[in-house]
């Protein structure tokens, strides 16, 4: 069976680079050793976060600010998909829509997400149940833990935001006790929740956080804002969220917290509906160990299953969407960086390690990865394979909070492409 | 690669994607997940004496795990493991019993419909709670009055002699040969338009069931039987048909990794999914548009065992290259994992987990399910009463 598009690795960019080329009507075949690295992000999609020139301060505008960028440094992969970003948000939002999932903002502008930590980071595109709207206009803010749940910490939260973040707002905490005993993982809560009668149990004890205190403090729903880890609700329908949002007739948002993230699986799920009803063909548990070439043309892909069994995957267009160290697309072996299928030539920044770990520069090691002309095949070697996302060379997407960005737009450039 | 190897432990991130893709842990706050209970307990137990965690009995082996990890740990196989290291049950009757199929459907075979009958008396099926820890609620597979053998006894193989046919090997399992033989007898059919002669000799159960109930060695005695019929194909190069993918991973990884009997790369190369085999086969991609499809709106359920082999989904390929509409369900494990949602203590669980599968069908308004294991089949009749068919089923109406 012979795919046009045989896109490896089931992270953003290689989920999106699929789906473009399916919404093309190319018959696609997405392969990967194990899940995605979906799950283990925010959900939220930065594009860039802080300014070229001031490093701790945050940027208004991504967009332009990557204009900017571009000119600086011509060799980022940004400068090779500028024309199309724009494009490629609307592309997401419109699969996403398939399934019901809403993200909100713009690719001009950052917002200040709160997270579990209680601190503030940029995004652009974040889940509509991250958004707060009228930060002033808040009086009262809930902090809403569960007994038993250890990833999130209501009084963390509180002892970590920034008076300027809410400044005329009481803060109140409220652990609510649904009964369980044992220790608490987000994936439990998430599918817990959408019982009726555990979410009214919360919609309980959250209305008397409404109706509590002296008359004299006392603030009308409409100033309070519930805060909740990010546990409501697997399903991109954010059915949870606006059950609490209505029922209470107060701001609800979810803050995201420690991987693997609810949010980003809903992400992923989201992307994966709109795969499935294109036809994606999807296999996983199956890692690619070598190819066959003809001339400068790659025609198949060997690849092992669970079993050790070879399996020829024969295709017109390859995508290489591995990743990079994390994801296992470039492995550090013997002081040497190397990209793992294809031998494709790395470039390595010439000092690997900062000495100080979290310095506002990032890792040098980061931007370690493969080299890619205009249309994303490498530079040298084989005319039928593309790089989409962190393999890409010239990028730090830690430092940079590039990384759903990028793998968007350079999945989206390279699905039109192929 | 996935091995079993303590050095694989090493490489354990700690991302807990394996936790976040366990269904078990989803609905089960009190089930500690895959990492803490297979991969950071298999690393301790190395070094000292460590008893596992009865939680460890509450892993239904759909191995989410295996094929979510991307750093090549089997956390799903460790617990096969430590589960052996439990000490025994009080219910161990039960356990017996549900460790192979064969064994009861002998007997049942003997009186089929009196048997089904009884299954579907409320009062029998109160006792067997009570007596043996069968859950009252949990949904029961139906017995077929003939066995696959006893069909294929009599079944005269019908093959084109213009070319000389080729010998194929077929493996029931004990769903077709006891629930639902007209699936393999379908197979064959197809197998026979190939040109393929099939032999079915006389294998017995995978060892699967018995794996799961925490019965290795008597996983391992049918395993070892199971291999010494194959010896005499492997020079041959025989090639070994599935319909049932969770008896195709057994023999494909449970006899290497959990019952360390089949070191051999050769039988591996012999072993094929039913839907994989044929959508590699030359004539069988030439079929006509399909005729008579029996509804409109197709979903597949692609069954864990099948995911975790990393083979795809080759009969929704086939399926639509011939004209079906069918959409990929995408809602993970279905709850059942053979015996474990039979189990009275264990039943609320694959209900709870199963609710995911009614929910997607309900979005795609399917009218009838498409999937390859037979054990999620009963459980999704059971969920939603849909028509459940296997891709077999479908496809035989092609040729």
């Amino acid at each position: 069976m012979k795919y046009d598009v045989v896109t490896i690795g089931a992270g953003m960019s290689g989920l999106i680079a699929s789906a473009k080329a399916l919404s093309r009507g190319k018959k696609t075949l997405l392969i990967a050793k194990g899940q995605g690295a979906l799950p283990l992000t925010s959900g939220c999609i930065d594009f860039w976060g802080y300014k070229l020139d001031c490093l701790d301060q945050i940027t208004v505008n991504p967009f332009t600010e990557i204009g900017q960028l571009i000119k600086q440094r011509p060799e980022h992969p940004y400068a090779k998909v500028y024309d199309i970003l724009p494009e490629c948000v609307g592309f997401l939002k419109e699969i996403l829509g398939y399934s019901g999932y809403k993200l909100v903002g713009s690719l001009k502008e950052n917002r200040e997400v709160l997270t579990a930590l209680g601190t503030v980071r940029p995004s652009s595109l974040i889940p509509a149940s991250m958004a707060i709207t009228g930060r002033d206009l808040i009086k009262k803010v809930v902090v809403v833990g569960f007994k038993g749940y250890g990833d999130f910490y209501p009084r963390m939260f509180l002892d970590n935001l920034e008076s300027r973040i809410f400044p005329r707002a009481q803060k109140e905490i409220k652990i609510i006790d649904l009964g369980i005993k044992s220790n608490i993982k987000s994936s439990f809560l998430a599918s817990y929740l959408s019982h009726e009668e555990v979410l009214a149990k919360i919609i309980r004890e959250c209305k008397l956080a409404i109706s509590g205190g002296n008359i004299g403090t006392r603030v009308s729903p409409e100033n309070i804002l519930f805060v909740f880890p990010a546990v409501l609700g697997e399903q991109p329908d954010n059915k949870i969220w606006y059950k609490l949002k209505n029922e209470l007739s107060a701001q609800v948002i979810e803050v995201p917290g420690l991987p693997p993230s609810i949010p980003g699986q809903r992400l992923e799920n989201a992307i994966m509906f709109y795969l499935r009803k294109m036809g994606l063909e999807y296999r996983r548990s199956i890692e690619v160990i070598g190819f066959e070439a003809k001339g400068d043309r790659i025609i198949s892909l060997k690849a092992l299953d669970s079993s050790f069994e070879e399996h020829i995957i024969e295709g017109e267009q390859f995508i290489l969407a591995t990743g990079s160290f994390w994801g296992g697309g470039l492995i550090f072996n013997k002081k040497i960086v190397k990209e793992k299928i294809f031998g494709l030539p790395v470039f390595c920044p010439p000092k690997l390690i900062n000495g100080t770990l979290l310095n506002l520069n990032g890792q040098p090691f980061h931007s370690a990865g493969i080299e890619v002309r205009k249309d994303f095949r490498p530079l040298s070697g084989w005319r039928n394979l593309y790089l989409v996302g962190s393999i890409l060379a010239h990028t730090n997407y830690i430092a940079e909070k590039s990384g759903l960005g990028l793998a968007l737009a350079t999945g989206y450039k390279v699905g039109s492409l192929v | 690669m996935k091995k079993l190897e303590i050095n694989a432990l090493n490489n354990c991130a700690k991302c807990s994607i394996c936790v976040d893709n366990c269904p078990v842990t989803k609905v089960n706050p009190e089930f500690p997940g895959p990492k803490q209970l297979a991969t950071d307990w298999f690393r301790i137990a190395q070094k000292e004496e460590v008893k596992p965690s009865w939680a460890v009995d509450y892993c239904n082996n759909c191995k989410s795990c295996d094929s979510a990890c991307p750093s090549g740990i089997l956390p799903a196989s460790i617990n096969q493991l430590s589960k052996s290291k439990l000490p025994r049950k009080k219910i161990a009757v039960r356990d017996f019993i549900f460790s192979n199929p064969a064994r009861l459907g002998k007997l049942i075979n003997i009186l089929p419909a009196a048997s089904n009958y009884f299954m579907t008396l409320s009062i029998s099926r109160v006792i067997m709670e009570k007596v043996l820890g069968i859950s009252a609620k949990a949904p029961m597979p139906v017995y077929s009055p003939k066995t696959f053998s006893q069909l294929f006894r009599h079944y005269k193989q019908t093959i084109d002699l213009k070319s000389p046919a080729q010998e194929i090997i077929y493996y029931p399992g004990c769903y077709v040969e006891y629930n639902n033989p007209e699936t393999g007898i379908s197979c064959i059919k197809i197998l026979n338009k190939l040109n393929y002669k099939v032999v079915v000799p006389e294998f017995r159960c995978c060892g699967q069931p018995a794996i799961s109930n925490s019965r290795l060695q008597e996983a391992k005695v049918n395993g070892k039987y199971n291999l010494t019929i194959m010896e005499e194909y492997i020079n041959k190069g025989t090639p070994l048909i599935f319909t049932c993918p969770s008896c195709l991973m057994t023999f494909k990884e449970e006899y290497r990794n959990i019952l360390e009997i089949g070191e051999s790369k050769q039988i591996n190369e012999l072993l094929w999914d039913a839907g994989q085999f044929l959508l590699q086969n030359e004539n069988f991609r030439s079929l006509p548009l399909a005729q008579n499809i029996p509804v409109n709106k197709f979903a597949y359920h692609q069954p864990c065992h099948l995911k975790a082999s990393g083979l795809g989904t080759p009969s929704l390929e086939l399926l639509r290259n011939i004209g079906y509409q069918v959409v990929d369900m995408g809602a993970g494990c279905c709850g059942i994992s053979g015996s474990y949602g039979l189990k009275a203590e264990k039943q609320w669980i694959a209900q709870e987990i199963g609710k995911n599968i009614a929910d997607a069908l309900a979005v795609f308004q399917a009218e009838g399910v498409i999937t390859e294991c037979g054990m999620c089949a009963v459980q999704i009749k059971h969920l939603n009463n849909l028509p459940v068919f296997h891709p077999i089923d479908l496809l035989v109406k092609n040729i």
